[in-house]
């Protein structure tokens, strides 16, 4: 009997997985229920793969009014062979590229010209911003603003675009 | 041949799974410690920042203690531990204790967690509650069942990513290798620039090539003795590739940990067609 309800939770399991690819309407309804995110996509880099990279820079205001220039804060691990074994900052980036990816998901399909301030209410930018402004800063730095840079790739096919720009907020 | 005949036996395919999956792991639970700076209050994985998105059910149920900096160290050293023992030992008294602890720290971290995973993570977690399962009932036949369950998670995984491939005109048509190779992301400059330089019948055959093996994938448990082996191999070379060249580190043990399951899986197939 146990082995009957343990086989069929394994075949419901391989059932909801395939119901959850995104070509099938009911991955939105499996995702929102998903809370521990066992129901897995499977579809890796298809059917539309990310051809771009994203780039994040920051600067700060300081207490004069100078403004300093913006600095990059990688997103992306140097290609070495260690890396291929340990990559701590791969968990650090990809939170980022997270994040980046979902600023830009909300400002093409959610954010439209009368409610664009409601961009800085999203947890995206907050977390970045948070981020941003916890960097080790210039001494007398009192706003910090950041930008989201899409570029697309080594041999550019396109020109970079700007996602956003972020106002100068306080530190 | 004789090593082959190993794998149709449980208790061995289990030590080979679950050392696998250990290395995962523990590789894993370093990467974070090395990063554990990122779960303060000024970090990526701020807690404090996280939990405002988190539902407001499972906020309450989250106890702070567990999701701070200090917990989540905790949870990732002992999780290294785990890791240790079970690669050292991977069938003992104390191994069912030991996924359960796995499995439950894997799901809170989940909740901690709802951005920077990725699909080794849910792989991981799905071959460590199938291994819990099966060392909870400890029956021959759950056993069987459970690593049948790990080899189709493994073999879906495949099949699905080369058809949902094959949907695409830009994955039919040999772009997408180029233009995943082109970014700084997951590429490679002098990859990127060889197939700009090269016939665009070269990207096709690239991007071929990966469609039909992981589309065909499910063969790997019909085929005899030692053709299903190709697609081993193969998936072996693609997880390397990706870790090397695209910076997929985590995907090739966890993904690897599955194999051993997958040949019990044939074997047992290939056993009861006589």
């Amino acid at each position: 009997m146990i082995l009957f309800f343990i086989s069929a939770f394994y075949i419901g399991w391989l059932i909801v997985t395939c119901a959850n690819q995104p070509i099938f309407k009911s991955h939105k309804w499996i995702n929102r229920y998903d809370l521990f995110r066992l129901v897995p996509v499977w579809t890796f880099f298809a059917p539309n793969p990310g051809v771009s990279d994203f780039n994040l820079l920051s600067r700060v205001k300081l207490d004069d009014g100078t403004v300093t220039t913006f600095e990059e804060i990688p997103l992306r691990s140097k290609k070495e062979l260690s890396v291929a074994l340990f990559n701590p900052e791969r968990r650090l980036q990809k939170a980022l590229n997270d994040h980046a990816r979902t600023i830009l998901m909300q400002i093409d399909t959610e954010i439209t010209e009368e409610n664009k301030e409601n961009i800085k209410l999203t947890f995206s930018y907050i977390s970045v911003l948070n981020y941003c402004a916890k960097l080790p800063l210039a001494p007398r730095a009192y706003a910090v603003q950041f930008i989201i840079l899409e570029s697309f790739g080594y041999q550019e096919l396109m020109e970079p675009r700007l996602i956003l720009n972020s106002d100068f907020h306080r530190i | 041949m004789n090593i082959l005949l190993k794998f149709s036996e449980a208790p061995f395919v289990y030590a080979c799974v679950i050392r696998l999956l250990c290395i995962a792991l523990f590789l894993t639970a370093l990467e974070y410690v090395m990063i554990i700076g990122q779960f303060g209050d000024d970090g990526i994985y701020s807690w404090k920042m996280i939990k405002l998105r988190t539902a407001r059910g499972v906020r309450k149920l989250s106890p702070d203690m567990l999701f701070n900096k200090p917990g989540v160290l905790t949870i990732m050293l002992l999780r290294i531990c785990c890791s240790i023992y079970l690669f050292i030992d991977p069938i003992s008294p104390v191994t069912v204790y030991i996924l359960a602890f796995v499995v439950a720290s894997s799901l809170l971290l989940t909740v901690r967690n709802p951005i920077g995973g990725d699909g080794a993570d849910q792989m991981s977690a799905i071959v460590s509650i199938a291994l819990l399962i099966a060392f909870i009932f400890r029956d021959p036949k759950i056993a069987a069942v459970s690593l049948y369950f790990i080899a189709a998670q493994s073999i879906l995984s495949y099949v699905i990513a080369g058809a949902a491939k094959m949907l695409s005109k830009k994955w039919r048509s040999g772009a997408a290798v180029f233009q995943i190779m082109n970014t700084e992301s997951y590429g490679s400059e002098r990859i990127a620039l060889y197939l700009q330089r090269s016939s665009p019948a070269v990207s096709a055959v690239l991007s071929w090539n990966v469609m039909l093996v992981e589309a065909l994938f499910f063969t790997v448990v019909i085929l005899p003795y030692p053709y299903f082996f190709i697609f081993l191999a193969w998936g072996l070379f693609f997880h390397f590739y990706n870790a090397v060249i695209m910076g997929l580190n985590n995907f090739f043990w966890v993904f690897l940990s599955t194999y051993p399951a997958i040949v019990y899986a044939n074997i047992a197939l290939h056993h009861y067609l006589g």
